[in-house]
């Protein structure tokens, strides 16, 4: 009995060769183990920290639900952009006759745009981004043309779906809905 | 007196008292540091963190007795202690302070300079005006542009996509709790690391020789000096915050931007980018070629002779002052070219991506060259011309982007300078 724990220990000892034989001896699987308990515990101290901070699910779903009525839609003439300031958008008709809401930031850096009746284009006071009465870009240094809103028409009434916010890379005669 | 022993040796090096090795930058960065606490938490009394009572909170502060004049030393010491620890961090480098045993206090140092711009910034929209409503916005879309993580970096960090309630709920206590605490505790690691080696990084005193310096008892010799420092500093701040007042706009208007819109003025050299290059290469590429840059620098091979000494020899202070007048001169011409000839001549891709990048990568790739083979510099020299070239150009394009940028961002004379 004697004899044999002496072989074992003198061979953990002697024959160097043992460790690398044997992937995981005692020591270094507990090792291993504390190092990737530890690295669960800073895990979940994230995950912990993820869920207090990101932002609160239930009150945006519900802001997104959201649909605007902006009453008939042939009050609105061709040509023409009306600020919405309860949904932060513009809805414009284009000289065909189809509905645009499009959000009121730039899609350079996110500041409110204006309609310019006169130069009929939308400008960005900040830093100088125009863009057309469709969206499109007229001026850099915005990229991409304005986000559109959903917008349908139901018995003759204007709606926006707040929740239904699209990017688009180009402009077409596609995204305006007609009547 | 025995706590100041945590801080400092009992003895000390004659060199490593004098100001002119330290210029007192590290030292008054804490000082700007406590001043910010001390003021900070004061505000905290007045201060009411919710969209309807921020501004107003902040009005009231401004007529209490002297609650403007705290108000102004917060503003003032935040705004000092930005370009203070910038200029710690140059002094740092420029004495070679930053290999060897002093790798790891080097990244802390990055990484707590990183956590002071980051309290800045969430600072910068609790007063809930125009000016920080804005600058806030713009800086919340630069994260849309950043590939795969922007929009979910940018959900996390201002609580959606919009600057709103949340966002400020947020930003106050990231900015009152958890920022000066992890700088707090960084700081404490930043003192240690500095005791760790020995103090300051002070010259080879001369080559072959047994070291042998003249030790002196740091209180007072060392105490004395910082506590002057300190102390003048002190009353530089408190003396300028009489007179000089901190900005506080109309209240925010999510409906109304004004013209133009700044970010704050630490983030204008990415603005002024901004200008000039895509989205890509001025909010993500540039600005992670800087960090993977400062991050990897320690990894420079110092010869002993090299550390310690400003500008690592006398070929190193020549190639810095020809880097520095490089950039001084290309970096302003190349802003009022391309204000003039607008980029695009060429197909997107090119013109954006294609030449800017690859033009910069041959640039720094031949200048490199050139140092090693013609003008048989060491690492550390070429290190050095790279760093000061880099430096120079991101205070100039800060210098721009706060003085001479207009509405929409166009170049013009700010009035001060106007004849």
């Amino acid at each position: 009995m004697s004899d044999i724990k002496k072989a074992k220990s003198d061979k953990f000892r002697d024959d160097t060769g043992f460790k690398e034989k044997c992937l995981l001896d005692r020591r270094s699987f507990l090792k291993w183990l504390w190092i990737a308990l530890g690295g669960i515990i800073v895990c979940e101290l994230f995950w912990l920290v993820y869920t207090m901070i990101r932002p609160d699910a239930a009150t945006r779903t519900q802001e997104e639900k959201k649909i605007l009525a902006l009453g008939q839609a042939t009050q609105y003439q061709s040509g023409t952009v009306t600020a919405v300031p309860a949904g932060k958008l513009y809805l414009a008709r284009t000289v065909e006759g189809g509905f645009l809401a499009m959000g009121r930031e730039c899609t350079h850096l996110g500041c409110t745009i204006y309609w310019d009746k006169m130069e009929q284009r939308f400008n960005c006071p900040c830093h100088g981004s125009a863009f057309a009465l469709n969206g499109g870009v007229i001026k850099s240094p915005a990229t991409r043309p304005l986000d559109l809103y959903h917008v349908f028409i139901e018995n003759g009434i204007v709606k926006v779906d707040l929740g239904q916010r699209s990017r688009r890379s180009d402009v077409n005669n596609s995204q305006a809905v007609f009547i | 007196m025995k706590f100041i022993l945590h801080l400092h040796p009992p003895q000390l090096p004659v060199e490593a008292c004098h100001f002119r090795r330290t210029f007192g930058l590290g030292g008054s960065a804490l000082v700007l540091f406590v001043l910010l606490l001390m003021t900070g938490m004061l505000e905290l009394f007045v201060y009411d963190p919710t969209v309807a009572e921020a501004y107003p909170s902040v009005q009231q502060l401004q007529q209490m007795s002297l609650g403007r004049w705290v108000r102004n030393i917060h503003y003032l010491s935040a705004q000092l202690i930005v370009v203070v620890s910038f200029l710690h961090l140059l002094r740092v480098f420029l004495t070679g302070g930053y290999s060897g045993v002093r790798r790891g206090n080097w990244w802390i140092g990055l990484v707590v300079l990183f956590v002071l711009l980051c309290s800045a910034f969430t600072g910068y929209l609790l007063p809930w005006d125009q000016l920080s409503f804005w600058a806030v916005t713009i800086c919340s879309k630069m994260f849309e542009y950043v590939p795969l993580i922007g929009a979910g970096l940018q959900q996390l960090l201002f609580s959606g996509s919009e600057v709103g309630p949340a966002t400020l709920h947020n930003f106050y206590i990231l900015h009152t709790i958890f920022l000066p605490g992890t700088i707090t505790v960084l700081l404490v690691f930043h003192f240690w690391f500095v005791r760790k080696a020995r103090g300051v990084i002070l010259p080879q005193s001369h080559a072959g020789q047994p070291e042998v310096r003249s030790k002196v008892p740091s209180y007072p010799d060392l105490v004395f000096r910082e506590a002057a420092v300190a102390l003048n500093l002190c009353a530089l701040v408190l003396i300028l915050a009489v007179f000089i007042d901190a900005p506080l706009g109309l209240p925010a208007n999510p409906g109304m931007s004004p013209n133009p819109v700044k970010a704050p003025w630490y983030y204008l050299g990415v603005q002024e980018l901004l200008i000039h290059f895509q989205p890509l290469v001025a909010i993500v590429i540039a600005p992670c070629c800087a960090a993977l840059f400062l991050f990897l620098l320690p990894m420079t091979r110092l010869k002993d002779h090299e550390a310690g000494r400003w500008f690592v020899s006398r070929r190193g202070l020549s190639g810095a002052v020809i880097a520095f007048a490089i950039a001084l001169l290309s970096v302003p011409a190349l802003i009022i070219l391309n204000s003039v000839v607008p980029f695009p001549f060429f197909p997107a891709w090119i013109g954006h991506y294609l030449l800017p990048l690859g033009g910069t990568a041959i640039l720094i790739g031949g200048a490199v060259l050139f140092m090693r083979r013609m003008a048989k510099m060491t690492q550390a020299e070429i290190v050095l011309v790279l760093f000061v070239f880099f430096a120079t150009t991101v205070v100039i394009l800060t210098i721009t982007g706060i003085f001479f940028r207009g509405a929409e961002m166009a170049l013009v004379l700010p009035s001060w300078m106007a004849l």
